[in-house]
Protein backbone atom coordinates (compact mmCIF):
# COMPACT_ATOMS: atom_id res chain seq x y z
CA UNK A 1 0.00 0.00 0.00
CA UNK A 2 1.29 3.16 -1.12
CA UNK A 3 2.12 6.16 1.93
CA UNK A 4 1.35 9.88 0.80
CA UNK A 5 3.73 11.89 2.10
CA UNK A 6 0.98 14.14 3.37
CA UNK A 7 -0.24 10.91 5.51
CA UNK A 8 2.57 12.23 7.39
CA UNK A 9 1.94 16.07 8.60
CA UNK A 10 -0.14 15.14 11.34
CA UNK A 11 3.65 13.92 12.86
CA UNK A 12 4.94 16.81 14.50
CA UNK A 13 8.29 15.06 15.22
CA UNK A 14 8.84 14.59 11.73
CA UNK A 15 8.12 18.45 10.86
CA UNK A 16 12.19 18.90 10.58
CA UNK A 17 12.31 16.51 7.77
CA UNK A 18 10.42 19.23 5.58
CA UNK A 19 8.27 18.11 2.39
CA UNK A 20 10.95 17.22 0.24
CA UNK A 21 12.12 15.21 3.50
CA UNK A 22 8.62 13.73 4.20
CA UNK A 23 8.10 13.14 0.53
CA UNK A 24 11.24 10.64 0.20
CA UNK A 25 10.64 9.00 3.47
CA UNK A 26 6.98 8.06 2.57
CA UNK A 27 7.93 5.12 -0.15
CA UNK A 28 10.15 3.54 2.26
CA UNK A 29 7.91 2.94 5.52
CA UNK A 30 5.78 -0.50 5.64
CA UNK A 31 1.94 -0.07 6.41
CA UNK A 32 0.69 -2.44 9.15
CA UNK A 33 -2.82 -3.18 10.72
CA UNK A 34 -3.14 -4.35 14.06
CA UNK A 35 -6.69 -5.56 15.61
CA UNK A 36 -7.89 -3.90 18.98
CA UNK A 37 -5.84 -5.77 21.43
CA UNK A 38 -3.05 -7.23 19.27
CA UNK A 39 0.75 -6.65 20.54
CA UNK A 40 2.81 -4.65 18.44
CA UNK A 41 6.33 -4.90 20.26
CA UNK A 42 6.97 -7.24 23.25
CA UNK A 43 9.27 -6.30 26.20
CA UNK A 44 12.88 -8.05 26.14
CA UNK A 45 12.39 -8.57 21.82
CA UNK A 46 15.26 -6.95 20.14
CA UNK A 47 14.04 -3.91 18.15
CA UNK A 48 14.91 -3.23 14.72
CA UNK A 49 12.16 -0.58 13.48
CA UNK A 50 10.47 2.43 14.62
CA UNK A 51 6.83 3.30 14.57
CA UNK A 52 4.55 6.07 13.46
CA UNK A 53 0.89 5.64 15.04
CA UNK A 54 -1.01 6.47 11.47
CA UNK A 55 -4.11 5.80 12.60
CA UNK A 56 -6.17 4.23 16.30
CA UNK A 57 -4.09 4.70 19.66
CA UNK A 58 -1.79 2.33 21.44
CA UNK A 59 -1.51 1.14 25.07
CA UNK A 60 2.32 0.71 26.09
CA UNK A 61 2.61 -1.35 29.73
CA UNK A 62 5.55 -2.83 31.72
CA UNK A 63 6.36 -5.37 33.75
CA UNK A 64 8.12 -4.34 36.80
CA UNK A 65 10.82 -6.40 38.47
CA UNK A 66 8.52 -7.67 41.35
CA UNK A 67 5.88 -8.49 38.81
CA UNK A 68 3.21 -6.21 38.51
CA UNK A 69 2.47 -4.95 35.33
CA UNK A 70 1.82 -1.52 34.91
CA UNK A 71 0.67 0.66 32.35
CA UNK A 72 2.74 3.62 31.39
CA UNK A 73 0.94 5.48 28.49
CA UNK A 74 -1.65 5.74 25.81
CA UNK A 75 -0.35 6.89 22.80
CA UNK A 76 -2.52 9.30 20.26
CA UNK A 77 -2.69 9.13 16.85
CA UNK A 78 0.60 11.50 15.26
CA UNK A 79 2.95 9.67 17.56
CA UNK A 80 6.57 8.58 16.96
CA UNK A 81 7.48 5.28 19.09
CA UNK A 82 9.84 3.31 19.59
CA UNK A 83 12.80 5.08 18.44
CA UNK A 84 15.34 2.61 20.69
CA UNK A 85 14.59 0.27 17.68
CA UNK A 86 16.44 1.80 15.39
CA UNK A 87 20.00 1.27 17.29
CA UNK A 88 21.34 -2.26 16.93
CA UNK A 89 21.51 -4.41 19.56
CA UNK A 90 18.45 -2.33 21.70
CA UNK A 91 15.31 -4.52 23.25
CA UNK A 92 12.02 -3.43 23.34
CA UNK A 93 11.73 -1.78 27.10
CA UNK A 94 7.81 -1.86 27.39
CA UNK A 95 4.83 -3.73 25.70
CA UNK A 96 2.90 -2.05 23.12
CA UNK A 97 -0.55 -3.45 22.24
CA UNK A 98 -3.20 -1.73 19.91
CA UNK A 99 -6.28 -0.09 22.14
CA UNK A 100 -8.40 -0.57 18.90
CA UNK A 101 -7.76 -1.26 15.15
CA UNK A 102 -4.98 0.74 14.99
CA UNK A 103 -2.27 1.36 11.00
CA UNK A 104 1.05 1.67 12.10
CA UNK A 105 4.32 2.63 9.75
CA UNK A 106 7.41 1.20 10.41
CA UNK A 107 10.65 2.72 9.78
CA UNK A 108 13.31 -0.27 9.89
CA UNK A 109 17.00 -0.05 11.27
CA UNK A 110 17.93 -1.32 7.73
CA UNK A 111 15.85 1.17 5.69
CA UNK A 112 17.69 3.96 8.03
CA UNK A 113 21.49 3.01 7.69
CA UNK A 114 20.41 2.22 3.57
CA UNK A 115 19.51 5.78 3.28
CA UNK A 116 22.23 7.14 6.04
CA UNK A 117 24.99 5.02 3.77
CA UNK A 118 23.88 6.94 0.92
CA UNK A 119 23.94 10.35 2.47
CA UNK A 120 20.50 11.11 2.27
CA UNK A 121 19.44 14.06 3.88
CA UNK A 122 16.01 12.66 5.23
CA UNK A 123 17.91 9.91 7.16
CA UNK A 124 20.25 12.10 8.58
CA UNK A 125 17.69 14.47 10.02
CA UNK A 126 15.93 11.04 11.07
CA UNK A 127 19.12 10.01 13.08
CA UNK A 128 19.97 13.43 14.84
CA UNK A 129 15.83 13.84 15.64
CA UNK A 130 16.15 10.45 17.00
CA UNK A 131 19.35 10.93 19.13
CA UNK A 132 18.09 14.63 20.42
CA UNK A 133 14.60 12.98 21.78
CA UNK A 134 16.78 9.82 23.14
CA UNK A 135 19.21 12.17 25.13
CA UNK A 136 15.81 14.42 26.14
CA UNK A 137 14.57 11.24 28.11
CA UNK A 138 18.17 10.28 29.30
CA UNK A 139 18.42 13.69 30.82
CA UNK A 140 14.81 13.41 32.16
CA UNK A 141 15.56 9.79 33.30
CA UNK A 142 18.91 10.75 35.23
CA UNK A 143 16.99 13.62 37.05
CA UNK A 144 14.43 11.17 38.46
CA UNK A 145 16.43 8.89 39.12
CA UNK A 146 18.72 11.47 41.38
CA UNK A 147 15.87 12.93 42.75
CA UNK A 148 14.89 9.54 44.08
CA UNK A 149 18.05 8.79 45.36
CA UNK A 150 18.67 11.99 47.14
CA UNK A 151 14.54 11.90 48.45
CA UNK A 152 14.77 11.24 52.11
CA UNK A 153 11.05 11.80 52.36
CA UNK A 154 8.71 9.18 50.37
CA UNK A 155 6.58 12.35 50.11
CA UNK A 156 9.40 14.38 48.02
CA UNK A 157 8.49 15.69 44.91
CA UNK A 158 9.05 14.45 41.51
CA UNK A 159 9.33 17.07 38.63
CA UNK A 160 12.51 16.14 36.59
CA UNK A 161 9.83 16.35 33.06
CA UNK A 162 9.09 19.59 33.96
CA UNK A 163 12.24 21.03 34.22
CA UNK A 164 13.19 18.66 31.25
CA UNK A 165 10.20 20.45 29.12
CA UNK A 166 11.33 24.23 30.67
CA UNK A 167 15.22 23.05 29.05
CA UNK A 168 14.10 22.04 25.49
CA UNK A 169 13.26 25.81 24.29
CA UNK A 170 16.75 26.92 24.36
CA UNK A 171 18.59 23.44 24.17
CA UNK A 172 19.88 23.53 20.11
CA UNK A 173 20.30 26.91 19.31
CA UNK A 174 23.24 27.14 20.24
CA UNK A 175 24.20 24.15 18.34
CA UNK A 176 22.84 25.86 15.03
CA UNK A 177 24.20 28.79 14.88
CA UNK A 178 27.34 27.57 14.60
CA UNK A 179 26.06 25.33 12.08
CA UNK A 180 24.85 27.93 9.77
CA UNK A 181 28.11 29.83 9.79
CA UNK A 182 30.36 27.09 9.59
CA UNK A 183 28.51 25.86 6.74
CA UNK A 184 28.12 28.92 4.51
CA UNK A 185 31.53 29.34 4.94
CA UNK A 186 32.07 26.22 3.15
CA UNK A 187 29.59 26.86 0.33
CA UNK A 188 31.40 30.06 -0.15
CA UNK A 189 34.97 28.73 -0.05
CA UNK A 190 34.54 26.04 -2.99
CA UNK A 191 30.51 25.74 -3.17
CA UNK A 192 30.97 21.90 -2.63
CA UNK A 193 30.49 19.91 0.46
CA UNK A 194 33.72 19.33 2.21
CA UNK A 195 33.85 15.71 2.50
CA UNK A 196 32.67 14.64 -0.92
CA UNK A 197 32.35 10.99 0.75
CA UNK A 198 28.92 10.16 -0.99
CA UNK A 199 28.32 10.69 -5.05
CA UNK A 200 24.69 11.99 -3.79
CA UNK A 201 26.05 14.35 -1.36
CA UNK A 202 22.71 16.71 -0.51
CA UNK A 203 23.32 20.11 -1.16
CA UNK A 204 23.95 22.24 2.05
CA UNK A 205 21.09 24.00 2.43
CA UNK A 206 18.26 21.16 1.78
CA UNK A 207 19.92 19.65 4.85
CA UNK A 208 20.24 22.77 6.88
CA UNK A 209 16.76 23.78 6.62
CA UNK A 210 15.95 20.76 7.62
CA UNK A 211 18.63 20.86 10.94
CA UNK A 212 16.91 24.42 11.65
CA UNK A 213 13.34 22.66 11.30
CA UNK A 214 14.53 20.60 13.84
CA UNK A 215 15.63 23.40 16.33
CA UNK A 216 12.42 25.26 15.78
CA UNK A 217 10.60 22.13 16.51
CA UNK A 218 12.13 21.10 19.26
CA UNK A 219 11.57 24.45 20.79
CA UNK A 220 8.04 24.92 20.36
CA UNK A 221 5.90 22.99 23.13
CA UNK A 222 4.01 21.02 20.68
CA UNK A 223 7.18 18.74 20.31
CA UNK A 224 6.35 16.37 23.06
CA UNK A 225 9.39 13.98 23.15
CA UNK A 226 7.81 12.38 26.89
CA UNK A 227 4.94 10.61 25.61
CA UNK A 228 6.75 9.14 23.25
CA UNK A 229 9.43 6.42 24.36
CA UNK A 230 9.15 4.87 27.41
CA UNK A 231 10.70 6.70 30.04
CA UNK A 232 9.15 5.85 33.31
CA UNK A 233 7.05 8.97 34.36
CA UNK A 234 6.30 8.56 38.20
CA UNK A 235 2.55 9.89 37.59
CA UNK A 236 2.24 7.73 35.35
CA UNK A 237 3.70 4.57 37.27
CA UNK A 238 1.89 5.43 40.36
CA UNK A 239 -1.48 5.85 37.95
CA UNK A 240 -0.70 2.40 36.20
CA UNK A 241 -0.12 0.68 40.13
CA UNK A 242 -3.72 2.00 41.19
CA UNK A 243 -4.69 0.55 38.03
CA UNK A 244 -3.80 -2.08 38.84
CA UNK A 245 -3.11 -4.23 35.20
CA UNK A 246 -1.42 -7.27 36.97
CA UNK B 1 28.62 1.07 28.15
CA UNK B 2 30.72 2.43 25.52
CA UNK B 3 33.41 -0.52 24.43
CA UNK B 4 36.66 1.67 24.45
CA UNK B 5 37.06 2.73 21.32
CA UNK B 6 34.06 2.12 19.91
CA UNK B 7 33.26 6.10 19.05
CA UNK B 8 36.33 6.01 16.80
CA UNK B 9 36.41 2.72 15.82
CA UNK B 10 33.31 2.53 13.28
CA UNK B 11 34.99 5.39 11.29
CA UNK B 12 37.53 4.75 8.59
CA UNK B 13 40.53 6.65 8.49
CA UNK B 14 38.98 9.00 5.94
CA UNK B 15 36.49 9.92 8.18
CA UNK B 16 38.82 9.95 10.95
CA UNK B 17 41.00 12.91 9.53
CA UNK B 18 37.97 15.00 8.65
CA UNK B 19 36.72 14.67 12.38
CA UNK B 20 39.86 14.97 13.94
CA UNK B 21 40.63 18.61 11.40
CA UNK B 22 37.55 19.78 13.83
CA UNK B 23 38.41 19.03 16.65
CA UNK B 24 41.06 20.13 19.27
CA UNK B 25 43.79 17.69 21.09
CA UNK B 26 43.92 18.58 24.50
CA UNK B 27 46.27 18.14 27.92
CA UNK B 28 45.16 17.75 31.20
CA UNK B 29 47.31 17.41 34.64
CA UNK B 30 46.64 15.01 37.07
CA UNK B 31 43.16 16.43 39.13
CA UNK B 32 42.49 18.84 36.10
CA UNK B 33 38.69 19.18 35.18
CA UNK B 34 37.17 18.06 32.28
CA UNK B 35 33.91 18.17 33.01
CA UNK B 36 32.42 20.24 36.09
CA UNK B 37 28.88 19.06 37.22
CA UNK B 38 26.35 21.31 37.00
CA UNK B 39 28.55 24.01 34.82
CA UNK B 40 26.81 24.06 30.98
CA UNK B 41 29.29 22.59 28.35
CA UNK B 42 29.17 22.51 24.44
CA UNK B 43 31.55 19.82 23.73
CA UNK B 44 32.41 16.11 24.37
CA UNK B 45 35.98 14.46 25.11
CA UNK B 46 37.28 11.28 23.32
CA UNK B 47 40.11 9.82 25.91
CA UNK B 48 42.96 9.31 23.90
CA UNK B 49 45.56 8.67 27.00
CA UNK B 50 45.56 8.10 30.50
CA UNK B 51 42.57 7.60 32.61
CA UNK B 52 39.82 9.63 34.30
CA UNK B 53 37.64 10.05 37.40
CA UNK B 54 33.62 10.46 37.45
CA UNK B 55 32.42 11.44 40.45
CA UNK B 56 29.07 13.18 41.54
CA UNK B 57 29.56 14.53 44.92
CA UNK B 58 31.76 12.60 47.27
CA UNK B 59 30.61 9.36 45.70
CA UNK B 60 33.21 8.52 42.63
CA UNK B 61 30.88 6.63 40.17
CA UNK B 62 33.66 5.59 37.39
CA UNK B 63 37.22 5.29 36.42
CA UNK B 64 37.25 5.43 32.17
CA UNK B 65 40.25 4.88 30.09
CA UNK B 66 41.23 5.87 26.64
CA UNK B 67 38.79 4.93 24.01
CA UNK B 68 35.91 6.44 26.48
CA UNK B 69 33.70 9.22 25.57
CA UNK B 70 32.49 11.70 28.24
CA UNK B 71 30.08 14.27 27.82
CA UNK B 72 28.46 13.42 24.34
CA UNK B 73 25.13 14.28 25.71
CA UNK B 74 25.82 18.24 25.20
CA UNK B 75 26.82 17.36 21.64
CA UNK B 76 22.71 16.76 21.10
CA UNK B 77 21.74 19.09 23.80
CA UNK B 78 22.89 21.63 26.36
CA UNK B 79 22.50 21.62 29.27
CA UNK B 80 24.81 21.22 32.89
CA UNK B 81 27.10 18.74 33.33
CA UNK B 82 25.32 15.55 34.63
CA UNK B 83 29.08 14.50 36.56
CA UNK B 84 32.45 16.01 37.29
CA UNK B 85 34.93 14.02 35.32
CA UNK B 86 39.08 15.00 36.37
CA UNK B 87 42.14 13.74 34.64
CA UNK B 88 43.41 10.55 37.03
CA UNK B 89 47.13 11.49 36.35
CA UNK B 90 48.49 12.87 32.78
CA UNK B 91 45.60 12.55 30.04
CA UNK B 92 44.89 13.55 26.83
CA UNK B 93 41.87 14.26 24.95
CA UNK B 94 40.47 15.34 21.55
CA UNK B 95 36.95 17.37 22.31
CA UNK B 96 34.55 17.86 19.61
CA UNK B 97 32.30 20.57 19.66
CA UNK B 98 28.57 20.80 19.09
CA UNK B 99 29.27 23.71 16.45
CA UNK B 100 31.82 21.69 14.50
CA UNK B 101 30.10 18.42 14.46
CA UNK B 102 26.60 19.92 13.91
CA UNK B 103 28.25 22.05 10.72
CA UNK B 104 29.76 18.40 9.46
CA UNK B 105 25.95 16.72 9.79
CA UNK B 106 24.37 19.61 7.58
CA UNK B 107 27.03 19.22 5.13
CA UNK B 108 25.78 15.18 5.41
CA UNK B 109 29.76 14.53 6.64
CA UNK B 110 29.73 10.70 6.89
CA UNK B 111 32.02 11.12 10.18
CA UNK B 112 29.50 13.17 11.55
CA UNK B 113 26.87 10.76 11.23
CA UNK B 114 28.78 8.09 12.67
CA UNK B 115 29.39 9.89 15.66
CA UNK B 116 25.58 10.50 16.01
CA UNK B 117 24.77 6.73 15.88
CA UNK B 118 27.32 6.38 18.27
CA UNK B 119 26.30 8.75 21.00
CA UNK B 120 22.62 7.42 19.95
CA UNK B 121 24.03 3.63 20.94
CA UNK B 122 25.74 4.99 23.98
CA UNK B 123 22.47 7.25 25.31
CA UNK B 124 20.01 4.27 24.53
CA UNK B 125 22.07 2.14 26.69
CA UNK B 126 22.45 4.62 29.15
CA UNK B 127 18.83 5.51 29.27
CA UNK B 128 18.06 1.53 29.47
CA UNK B 129 19.93 1.31 32.72
CA UNK B 130 18.76 4.23 34.42
CA UNK B 131 15.23 3.59 33.66
CA UNK B 132 16.10 0.29 35.09
CA UNK B 133 17.34 2.15 38.73
CA UNK B 134 14.19 4.21 38.64
CA UNK B 135 11.90 1.28 38.08
CA UNK B 136 14.37 -0.47 41.39
CA UNK B 137 13.74 2.81 43.04
CA UNK B 138 10.35 3.15 42.91
CA UNK B 139 8.83 -0.15 43.11
CA UNK B 140 11.79 -1.07 46.19
CA UNK B 141 9.19 1.05 48.91
CA UNK B 142 6.30 -1.16 48.34
CA UNK B 143 8.73 -4.25 47.88
CA UNK B 144 9.38 -3.94 51.96
CA UNK B 145 6.04 -2.89 52.93
CA UNK B 146 5.14 -6.53 51.46
CA UNK B 147 8.64 -8.20 53.27
CA UNK B 148 7.43 -6.45 56.12
CA UNK B 149 3.92 -7.70 56.13
CA UNK B 150 5.30 -11.48 55.31
CA UNK B 151 7.37 -11.24 58.30
CA UNK B 152 4.56 -9.98 60.46
CA UNK B 153 1.94 -12.91 58.99
CA UNK B 154 4.78 -15.87 59.70
CA UNK B 155 6.26 -14.50 62.20
CA UNK B 156 9.70 -14.85 60.89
Amino acid sequence: MAIDPSDLDSFQSLAPLGQAGLAALAPLLVSTRYRAGAQICREGDEGDACYLLLEGSVIVTKSLPDGRKVKLATLPQGTLFGQAGLVPGQVRTADVKAEGNVTILSLTRATLMWALGRGQEWAVAMQAIVAVNLVQQLRSALDRLSELANAEDAQAEISGTKRADARKATSVSATFSGARSRAKGAAASDGSTSGGFTPEAPTTNGLLDMLRATESALASAGFDTENVEFVLDDDQLRTGEARGIS
Amino acid sequence: MQAPGAFLAALDVHERNRLLAGADERQFASGDSLLVLGVEGSSMFLITAGEVTVSRGDADLAVLGPGAAIGEMALLDPAPRSATVRAKGKVTAIELDRATVWGMLADGDSAAVKVLQGITATVCERLADVNHKVQNEVVRPRGNVFKRLFSSVFGK
